[in-house]
């Protein structure tokens, strides 16, 4: 039953028409749409409203379409490794530096990209031989150090490569030439000495070692040596000593003396052998140089002149005090 | 050159050049032969002795009785004579 239902204020009057709508499945009237629709299942609830599109007066069907679910086994998901192939990769070298791997210092703080020409290489060996080596360059190095010692070495030396004590000892005996003396061996060396190397048996002026000679004789018959000698007081006595033994001649003249000016002064000379005033006594000389003058002995290399008399007071041609006499014996 | 100085109971009786006494330096020998140039002046009875020290010290001896030889005499000596 078509119902119209409605009101109209007193005095208005009903105008235009009216049109019943078709009844839905009744087979009557209007513009009704189909609408599709598809859903996926999921773990929620959907649920959507619909409505007839712009220009439909109802909706005549919906069809509804639900995705299958997927088939399985609840549980744990499981899968299959399969095989990874082979691939290309390009790479720029990014390099994070440990010491003393990259030449130039070390490089802190961040990842670093190096060259190659900054990098050490290669494995350098060296054997210890006391010496700076340069391993500048090199990744690596290995050191060898042939051989190690210890305190019971202390003083040993290398021969042909064998550590060995030093047990030799080498005397030294000075030339005339400079000598080396390889010590490897030697513990010790000694320079012969000679107690003889002084100045009174080296010629004066001549260095030897280092000790100026002072010898002035000629070491041989023909030689002349000289001294003087300055009593402070008369003697009656005193002897002079020459440097080598003398068998011929001594004289003793007083400084200044002169014959021409036939000054006082005192001149002893004896003369052994031929003439009159000294003989020879078998090494000890003995001269007499007149009544009341003295003696002159000899002995080794010992020249005595004593005055005459039995004391100072008494003897005539004493050494005379503040004079100077100058002495030679040859 | 040696120089030396020769002692007898703490005199200096006398020095020298050559072998001998007690060797000193030429400073000393020289020192000690300025002492001696400046002795004091010996009288007939009196002289004076060096002591180690270098200070004089005079004493009392015999007077000498013989003098220097003079150039006659020398010669004679030289040519083996008497010169008495």
């Amino acid at each position: 039953m078509n119902q119209l239902i409605g009101y109209l204020s007193e005095g208005e009057q009903l105008k235009g028409s009216l049109t019943i709508p078709q009844k839905i499945g009744g087979g009557g009237g209007g513009t009704l749409e189909t609408i599709t629709k598809t859903y996926t299942p999921t773990t929620s609830q959907q649920t959507e409203q619909i409505t007839p599109s712009s220009g439909y007066d109802g909706i005549a069907e919906v069809d509804v379409t639900v995705d299958a679910m997927p088939t399985g086994t609840e549980g744990t998901p499981t899968a299959t490794k399969g095989t990874v192939s082979n691939h290309s990769v390009n790479v720029t070298p990014s390099v994070t530096n440990v010491a003393g791997y990259i030449a130039g210092g070390t490089k802190t703080g961040t990842a670093v990209t190096v060259s190659a020409s900054e990098l050490d290489s290669g494995t350098k060996s060296i054997t210890a031989n006391g010496n700076n080596q340069d391993v500048v360059g090199y990744a690596a190095v290995d050191v060898a150090v042939p051989n190690s010692y210890s305190a019971a070495d202390e003083g040993k030396v290398v021969d042909n490569g064998a550590l060995v004590a030093q047990t030799a000892h080498a005397d030294v005996t000075p030339t005339t030439s400079d000598q080396t003396i390889d010590t490897t061996l030697n513990n010790s060396l000694k320079v012969k000495g000679d107690a003889d190397l002084v100045a009174a048996n080296i010629k004066k002026d001549v260095e030897i070692f280092g000790v100026t000679g002072s010898y002035e004789g000629g070491g041989g018959s023909g030689s002349i040596e000289h001294g003087t000698f300055t009593p402070t007081e008369r003697l009656k006595s005193h002897t002079i000593t020459t440097e080598q033994e003398k068998s011929n001649f001594v004289v003793f003249a007083k400084e200044g003396f002169s014959f021409s000016l036939g000054t006082a002064a005192m001149i002893l000379m004896i003369y052994q052998g031929s003439y009159g005033v000294g003989t020879n006594n078998g090494g000890t000389s003995t001269g007499t140089l007149g009544s009341g003058q003295g003696t002159l002995t000899k002995s080794g290399n010992n020249f005595t002149y004593e005055a005459a008399g039995t004391t100072l007071g008494s003897s005539t041609r004493a050494w005379q005090a503040g004079v100077t006499y100058h002495w030679f014996a040859w | 050159m040696r120089y030396y100085k020769q002692i007898e109971s703490d005199y200096i009786i006398a020095i020298g050049t050559g072998l001998g006494g007690t060797e000193i330096t030429e400073v000393e020998y020289n020192e000690i032969l300025t002492v001696i140039r400046n002795k004091p002046q010996a009288t007939a009875t009196t002289d004076y002795r060096l002591k180690t020290d270098l200070t004089w010290e005079e004493y009392e001896h015999d007077p000498d009785p013989d003098p220097e030889p003079d150039a006659e005499e020398i010669l004679s000596i030289l040519l083996g004579g008497d010169p008495e």
